[in-house]
């Protein structure tokens, strides 16, 4: 199951220049998505673009995804003080009943309005989609050097 | 993946070992269903134990204990004490796809799972 890096989708670099995407928000969520899903289309702009969707299930995936948490911009922690990184907590996902055919992981910003819901990034979870079987947790682990790597 | 490992042999018509190697293949996955060529990460030189002909290349993927033969483009006398360096044109491994594409269903997995997913870079530091 190994996942792909991070890719920041093509717009949301220049929505982080003209800070249109604010990456020192702290409203960020992560949703997945089935390998029918547009998620790795590196054009995409808003969340109202991106296809695919996995489907909600009671008590074990919701609609929109979950909230990332501790958002933060600090130093990478490696040798060279110049790497900064921009990390959250892992997320999970405790499957009450069966949740079908993850694939791609994709964080948004969060927004009132749909325009607002700029892409940041996306990864494909696995090479192929799987379902996660009741009374199970999936982790999306973030690496030791964060989500983004600023060199 | 990580590079696995080959001893390629230079031999002669007879198979007689001429020179020996050490090379890493890294495989470079073509998306689903194609094929995954490991290609060689250099150039390979061989330096040449015995004289004689060298119109023979064994390919030896040691973990798994699999063996092919290719040969060089053109055959070349070599004689002890030379290096003789060979140029890889084509993949000291193909792991076949198939030619079709077709759905592989998802599979329902049956305990808790931690993905670490890989950090994207925003920047490249210069000169890598």
């Amino acid at each position: 199951m190994a996942a792909s890096a991070w890719a920041v989708y093509n717009l949301a670099k220049k929505k982080i220049g003209n800070s249109t995407l604010n990456l020192a928000s702290t409203i960020f969520r992560m949703t997945l998505h089935t390998s029918a899903s547009n998620a790795n289309t590196a054009t995409l702009g808003t969340f109202v673009s991106l296809t695919g969707e996995v489907t909600s299930v009671a008590a074990s995936y919701s609609s929109s995804g979950k909230p990332l948490i501790n958002e933060v911009w600090t130093n990478a922690g490696t040798a060279s003080a110049g790497q900064y990184k921009f990390d959250a907590d892992d997320v999970f996902w405790s499957a009450n009943a069966l949740i079908s055919n993850i694939k791609f992981g994709v964080i948004w910003l969060s927004a009132a309005a749909t325009t607002g819901r700029h892409l940041l990034c996306r990864s494909s979870l696995s090479t192929a989609q799987f379902n996660l079987a009741a009374g199970n947790r999936m982790t999306v682990q973030m690496a030791a050097t964060g989500i983004l790597l600023l060199n | 993946m990580e590079p696995q490992k080959f001893v390629v042999r230079l031999q002669d018509a007879a198979g007689e070992l001429l020179a020996w190697a050490t090379v890493y293949g890294l495989p470079k996955p073509q998306p689903r269903p194609r094929s995954c060529p490991l290609w060689a990460t250099e150039p390979t030189q061989f330096a040449i134990e015995q004289a004689g002909l060298a119109c023979e290349i064994t390919i030896h993927w040691c973990d798994l204990d699999v063996a092919r033969k290719t040969a060089p483009m053109e055959s070349v006398h070599v004689e002890p004490g030379q290096v003789f360096t060979y140029h890889w044109i084509e993949p000291l491994w193909l792991v076949p796809g198939s030619s079709e594409m077709f759905p592989l269903p998802a599979v329902t997995v049956r305990e808790s799972i931690t993905i670490g997913v890989p950090s994207g870079m925003m920047g490249v530091v210069a000169g890598r």
